[in-house]
């Protein structure tokens, strides 16, 4: 009678398997570390990139509007830079509910849709253009929405963004020879990200201190038309006597 | 019968050299997206400091910058570096916090052709630290022209 040969193998011993475990959490738990740390930056990352771009977008579309602001003619040629722009203030919520309205010259004019005859002349009608700032759901921020009025046509709403952590428009004022003034506007805002969205989707928190990625954008820009007025105060405007805006009301 | 065979160095050695190729690689990637998220930060900040003296410029207009004998406009000056602030003291101007990391150099040359006269503004920014990494040519320029 044969019998299969026995092979004896040694099991594991407990100090070995106790060796192995410290050896392998020294190997990675700095590895881990290392991981969530990257991952936690190149989260944060792509969350700026993603808000730059944003703010971009943003900072172009209001540069384009008070690039292209203007005054509707109401009788009389004193304008002063004041009157470009009208800043509605909030009394009680901060920075929830300010406005800053402005009329500028429309971005589509091939078709002459915005010319309208008034007996003898034509008259160029201007769209209204209004920021608004109002709560957003992600709270403390704002949401900014873009409203651009055109008489006689629905009333077109975008919002912009709803991470605004701080905006505003500034007027800089300029002093010209003979005592007139010009000036520019100055946009500063900040646009944040809460890092809570982004660990939600990712990883756990560990920066109680830092809790939102904030970026700031900033422009400085004139207005075409109040820098010819401001060029040439005593010239003939019979250029602006044709600007009118009529909101129906 | 069996032969139980352990590990050898040179296959712990290769496994090794394997990961931290691996870890190299990944830990690249990340530096390369934050390194590109912050250059996008401050080229958009660059770009800005480049094209305001030149808006600021155009609203005074030629003959305002003309007529005094040395060009002095309030906030900018003419033909060196300038450090920027994040609130410029002379005129009020808000800048981003981060504006201060970088100085700008405004150059502004008389030109006159066939009786046109007019100006050539050329604006340089680069950032005050890392000059070479930030910026693949240094730094960030504009130019404008403002007729008479």
């Amino acid at each position: 009678m044969k019998f299969a040969p026995v092979s004896f193998k040694r099991a594991f011993s407990f100090t070995e398997i106790v060796m192995v475990a410290l050896l392998l959490s020294l190997i990675f738990f700095p590895i881990m570390s290392l991981y969530q740390f990257a991952t936690r930056n190149s989260m944060n990352a792509m969350a700026s990139q993603e808000m730059i771009a944003t703010g971009r977008k943003i900072s172009s579309q209001i540069r384009n509007d008070l690039k292209n602001s203007c005054f509707p003619y109401q009788g009389s040629f004193s304008i002063s830079f004041d009157d470009m722009l009208s800043v509605k203030t909030s009394s009680s919520k901060g920075l929830e509910g300010v406005e800053y309205s402005f009329f500028r010259f429309p971005s589509n004019n091939k078709t002459g849709l915005y010319q309208k005859r008034e007996g003898a002349f034509y008259t160029q009608s201007l769209v209204k253009i209004v920021y608004r700032l109002e709560k957003s759901q992600e709270e403390p921020l704002l949401k900014l929405i873009r409203t651009e009025i055109f008489p006689g046509m629905p009333e077109k709403l975008t919002v912009l963004s709803d991470r605004i952590n701080f905006f505003h428009i500034k007027k800089i004022q300029i002093r010209m020879k003979d005592g007139f003034h010009s000036g520019v506007f100055n946009l500063f805002f900040q646009l944040a990200n809460p890092l809570s969205k982004i660990r939600q989707e990712n990883i756990q928190p560990k920066e109680a201190l830092h809790p939102m990625i904030i970026h700031e954008f900033y422009e400085v820009v004139g207005s075409d038309f109040f820098s010819l007025l401001a060029k040439f105060p005593e010239s003939v405007r019979n250029w602006n006597t044709s600007l009118s805006f009529s909101d129906g009301k | 019968m069996l032969k139980n065979k352990a590990y050898t160095m040179i296959e712990m050695l290769l496994a090794i050299l394997f990961l931290g190729f691996i870890s190299i690689f990944y830990l690249q990637t990340n530096s390369f997206v934050n390194r590109e998220a912050k250059m996008l930060a401050y080229q958009t900040i660059a770009e800005n400091l480049a094209r305001e003296p030149i808006e600021l410029l155009d609203t005074y207009g030629y003959h305002q910058i003309c007529q005094l004998d040395s060009i002095q406009i309030p906030g900018i000056k003419i033909n060196q570096w300038q450090k920027m602030e994040a609130e410029c003291s002379e005129t009020g101007i808000e800048r981003p916090a981060k504006a201060y990391s970088f100085e700008r150099k405004v150059t502004v040359t008389k030109l006159t052709h066939a009786k046109r006269k007019a100006l050539l503004i050329k604006v340089a920014v680069r950032h005050t630290q890392d000059r070479s990494s930030l910026f693949r040519t240094g730094e960030i320029s504009n130019s404008g022209i403002i007729l008479e």
